[in-house]
């Protein structure tokens, strides 16, 4: 069959060469071209006319029998010398077939719908779900060779992922929003797609003397440097909550119990490491001070890493789609999220929900539209009375040639295996679906320099650890006592991917021992809060937006 | 491919060059694979690649702080970030991953 195919595959090309190359060659007869195809152009004709007279001489009879290839498979030349006067160009080979055609995807999608349906209700049967999902991923190869492109790629993802083994399958991994997935590849910008935040969204933030209003008795906590206190020190920093002013800044105290779980665990004075007081020249314990720039610090610092949207980039582009998507499909109240931030008349409540739903937004953009290979992997491991389960699915999605090992850094003692499968199916950023947890953190943190900053969520992202998490510190606008608009401190919160902590109060996140290795505020870019409206408006002048 | 140690791994972290370091080890097929991916990689992008041996003990502590856990694990750093890190199928998903990781910093450096 291949040999035919490449024979008949040269053929419109020697027409074109013989047309230029008369010597040896059969010159076409213009009046057969005319009866055969009245209305075409002679180059067409001609070429009919050539393959006339190559079958009449037998050379094509020679290298292609009549056979019994399926009909998408035999160009419709065969049928008869009539069929030819009505082709264009002579094919080469059979044209590609819609995604959506293919039989071998629509057979996948039906075969991983009906056993993700029927294994609904089987949580337990790991090994139920793996048979399903090896089965599921050798077919899956076959659609994947012949459809590369990264939608394609994206679509038989989502068909496997519902076959994993719950306990593999990490957090929820979700289809591109049609409108969005409607723009692949290249995901271009319109007017329109982006809400054009009202600016009184992000005026509280140029308030003169932002820092006096934040650094307030009761405000906190704030991260500060281990030295501040550092019994309460969890990697280079605690947290301090302001209780009043002192001389040489602000008086307070360091609430360790919130991270170390230990019942009453307060530092009211600088305490070392060793738990005593650090005592001053003159023998005596000192209050926990800290000056207010230090206090700031860490608040303003957007850390090592910070960058914003690179609207160049196709992945970036899809992420600020995503979110503007998710912005319009969720509510508040009587109106979409989107409505809220274009509403310039909105009550200072109603503007801190819609800023909260745009970070929910941002995060979900992240979390539930891209996937780590590690986090969605396979791990098996034995167990009493496991009745030779593992043993068996690692033999299964072995032969599925989609799967590889990694290692686990502690090897356990005997069998244990972990299979990564999703690297196979798709490829690396988020237009694609696959993101590991550091590419992630800084996707949500590039988001979030771009659109959520200037409504006053400043990220510091950067984390030393490589875990791509990214801390939030919010400012909200507050009406006072005189009907004047004031800044208070929300408190920090983490965003961290990898370990699924999707906006958790920080010291929550100290808890479960995440989000420690903050990196050091002195030497990166800043948060300059004042200009920030400023930068909204510019931003969204450049997404045309305004 | 040169196998470094914490501190030498450390040092080039914070370098202006990026570097990519390739948590292995060793006589383990698939570790060695992944260092066949990412060295055909990173000489064609033009990027330094180290190699840190997981089981060695000098190791553990830069390794902890990193939060490692599995073997092979790709890191790509840079001035004291990570960029990207995770696991690479090949040489030519290694390059995507890798190009796509070190793109603000390639064009950056013009």
């Amino acid at each position: 069959m291949s040999v035919r195919l490449d024979e008949r595959s040269r053929l419109p090309l020697q027409g074109g060469w013989k047309e230029d190359a008369p010597s040896g060659v059969p010159e076409p007869r213009g009046e057969v071209e005319m009866s055969h195809s009245p209305n075409r152009q002679g180059h067409q004709g001609r070429q009919g006319e050539l393959l006339e007279e190559v079958e009449a001489s037998g050379e094509l009879e020679a290298t292609s029998p009549p056979d019994s290839r399926p009909p998408h498979e035999v160009p419709d030349r065969a049928e008869g010398r009539d069929d030819q006067a009505g082709f264009d160009t002579i094919p080469g080979a059979p044209a590609a077939v819609a995604f959506e055609d293919d039989e071998g995807w629509q057979a996948l999608r039906a075969q991983t719908a009906e056993d993700a349906t029927r294994l609904a209700g089987r949580a337990w049967d790991n090994l139920a779900h793996v048979e399903a999902f090896a089965r599921a991923a050798r077919d899956a190869r076959a659609v994947l060779d012949r459809h590369p492109d990264d939608a394609h790629r994206r679509a038989v993802a989502h068909a496997l992922w519902p076959l994993l083994p719950p306990p593999a399958r990490g957090h929820a991994f979700q289809a591109l929003p049609d409108d969005v997935a409607r723009r692949a590849p290249d995901f271009p910008l319109r007017p329109g797609d982006v809400p054009k935040i009202a600016a009184s969204h992000s005026a509280f933030l140029a308030t003169p003397g932002i820092e006096a209003q934040l650094f307030q008795s009761g405000a906190g906590p704030f991260i500060v440097p281990r030295g501040v206190c550092p019994a309460g020190a969890t990697g280079p920093t605690t947290a301090v909550v302001i209780d009043g002013t002192a001389r040489g800044g602000l008086k307070c105290h360091v609430p360790a119990s919130q991270w170390t779980g230990v019942e009453g665990e307060r530092y009211d004075v600088r305490t070392g490491g060793d738990g005593r007081p650090l005592l001053n020249v003159e023998g005596r314990a000192e209050h926990v001070v800290v000056p207010p720039e230090v206090l700031g610090a860490y608040l303003f610092s957007a850390g090592p890493d910070a960058r914003g949207l690179d609207l160049r980039s196709h992945n970036d582009r899809a992420l600020l789609l995503v979110w503007c998507s998710l912005l319009r499909s969720r509510r508040l109240d009587d109106k979409s999220v989107f409505a809220w931030l274009e509403d310039e008349s909105a009550a200072p409540a109603a503007r801190t929900r819609a800023v909260t739903a745009a970070v929910d937004a941002a995060i979900e953009a992240v979390a539930a539209f891209a996937m780590d290979p590690l986090v969605c992997r396979i791990t098996l491991r034995p167990h009493d009375r496991d009745g030779g389960w593992p043993q068996r699915a690692a033999a299964l999605l072995d032969e599925t040639g989609l799967v590889r090992d990694v290692l686990p850094r502690q090897a356990p003692e005997g069998f244990a295996r972990d299979m990564v499968w999703l690297d196979g199916v798709l490829g690396p950023g988020y237009a694609a679906g696959r993101l590991s947890r550091a590419a992630a953190g800084r996707a949500f943190a590039r988001l979030a320099t771009s659109v959520l900053a200037p409504l006053g969520v400043l990220p510091l992202s950067g984390l030393k650890d490589g875990s791509g998490a990214v801390v939030l510190h919010r400012l909200l606008p507050r009406l006072d006592e005189t009907g004047s608009i004031a800044v208070t401190f929300d408190g920090p919160r983490v965003v961290d991917f990898g370990a699924g902590l999707l906006g958790v109060p920080l010291c929550e996140a100290w808890a479960k021992g995440r989000g420690t290795a903050l990196p050091e505020p002195r030497g990166a870019p800043r948060h300059d809060v004042e200009q920030l409206p400023a930068w909204l408006a510019f931003f969204l002048e450049g997404v045309g937006a305004t | 491919m040169i196998t470094t140690t914490a501190l030498e791994a450390q040092n080039r972290a914070r370098a202006e060059a990026p570097v990519v370091l390739v948590v292995t080890r060793r006589r383990a097929p698939s570790s060695d694979a992944a260092v066949r991916a990412v060295t055909a990689a990173t000489e064609r992008l033009g990027v330094d690649t180290l190699a840190i041996d997981v089981d060695d003990v000098q190791n553990a502590a830069f390794l902890d702080d990193l939060r490692v856990q599995l073997v092979p694990e790709v890191l790509v750093l840079h001035r004291g970030v990570v960029l990207d890190r995770g696991v690479v199928r090949d040489a030519e998903d290694a390059q995507a991953v890798l190009s796509l990781a070190l793109r603000r910093v390639r064009r950056a450096a013009g």
